[in-house]
């Protein structure tokens, strides 16, 4: 299908009450938008409600996007500021679940994650990964959320810019600099 | 899993060879793997487009406490609301008069997404909230207005709305 320069997503479309237009947009950006909400340092049933209200946001005022193009920013920023809401009540409320826990017990469940058909090679690769997960959640709540934002191609640095509230300048010297800090705390030279 | 070139032959040596987009890629996987998304939430995303307001058969409004319990005093009372249709219920209370806290109970206990509907109906807006497996929930800043509540099945869909009502 050619790709409209002006709605590359197609949100036009599916906020028209195109089924399959809207399953790809929730397709692309579903598993992204959970990392972000989770990025802020929410429990993963906070993260579900933040993610969802915003997909709800969207169906129901997605018309008011002035520029389709926009759509990936303006995901970020709506789930960042809904992340936020949730936290400031969270934090009236009562503490947040100790996020080590959290991440301890999302490993605990199922130890054949990442086995392949070579048994060498998975153990690697899955060494790896659990070093990788384990040394992000290690890193600054700014570095966790810069890296979820700049792994998406669709994002642009004018979009993440805003979503981190800082200067386009800035994103490429603190992407290097967390990358740097990923890398050390992995142990991947 | 699909064998990746890079990650075969001497154990750790790809490690040293990945650049930072290789890197990038490789947490983004390591995310997905440990901390994977719940797989309702697409579902439900997905199924938010397919219905937008309060249009289907509405539940019954089962028990109202400034109905049911009119003459009974008591100054610290909050109206509390039961809505029940064919095989589930659900139970309303404002918690919290300042902060507009409103708690929930699902009857029986069910981990659904509880959805509140506010606004008028020309320009709905839906907040969302998921049930624990106990069935409770619960949702702050409620409006004073008439709100309405849906409870969604696993597909998505409705499977129980409320008429608004004004807690």
């Amino acid at each position: 299908m050619a790709v409209d320069n002006d709605d590359p997503w197609r949100l036009r479309t599916a906020l028209d009450g195109d089924a399959d237009a809207w399953a790809s947009i929730v397709d692309e950006f579903g598993g992204v938008m959970w990392h972000w909400a989770r990025s802020q340092g929410l429990d993963r049933s906070e993260a579900e409600d933040v993610v969802q209200t915003v997909w709800f946001r969207l169906a129901d005022r997605g018309i008011n996007i002035d520029d389709p193009r926009r759509l990936p920013g303006w995901l970020a920023i709506t789930t960042k500021r809904e992340a936020q809401a949730r936290r400031r009540k969270l934090s009236r409320a009562s503490p947040i679940e100790d996020l080590e826990h959290d991440y301890e017990s999302a490993f605990s469940g199922d130890d054949s994650a990442g086995v392949g058909h070579d048994p060498e090679d998975a153990v690697v690769a899955s060494d790896l990964r659990h070093r990788l997960a384990d040394a992000y959640w290690k890193l600054s709540e700014r570095c966790r959320e810069l890296l979820t934002l700049v792994w998406d191609p669709a994002m642009s640095y004018a979009a993440i810019a805003e979503t981190l509230d800082t200067t386009v300048g800035a994103i490429g010297p603190m992407r290097l600099r967390c990358l740097e800090r990923l890398r050390v705390t992995a142990g991947v030279t | 899993m699909p064998d990746d070139p890079n990650e075969s032959g001497v154990p750790g040596e790809s490690e040293f060879a990945m650049s930072d987009d290789e890197l990038l890629a490789e947490l983004r996987v390591a995310l997905d793997e440990s901390d994977p998304p719940p797989e309702r939430l697409s579902t439900i995303a997905k199924a938010a487009l397919t219905w937008r307001t309060i249009d289907a058969e509405l539940a019954e409004l089962a028990f109202d406490s400034t109905r049911d319990l009119a003459g009974v005093r008591s100054e610290t009372m909050q109206r509390q609301v039961t809505f029940e249709s064919a095989d589930l219920e659900i139970e309303l209370m404002m918690s919290d008069e300042e902060e507009r806290r409103l708690v929930g109970q699902l009857v029986p206990a069910r981990a659904s997404t509880v959805v509140m509907i506010t606004g008028d109906e020309s320009a709905p807006e839906r907040i969302t909230t998921t049930a624990d497996d106990l069935g409770r929930f619960s949702f702050d800043d409620v409006p004073t207005e008439a709100v309405g509540f849906v409870v969604l099945g696993e597909d998505g869909q409705p499977m129980l709305q409320t008429r608004p009502i004004s807690l």
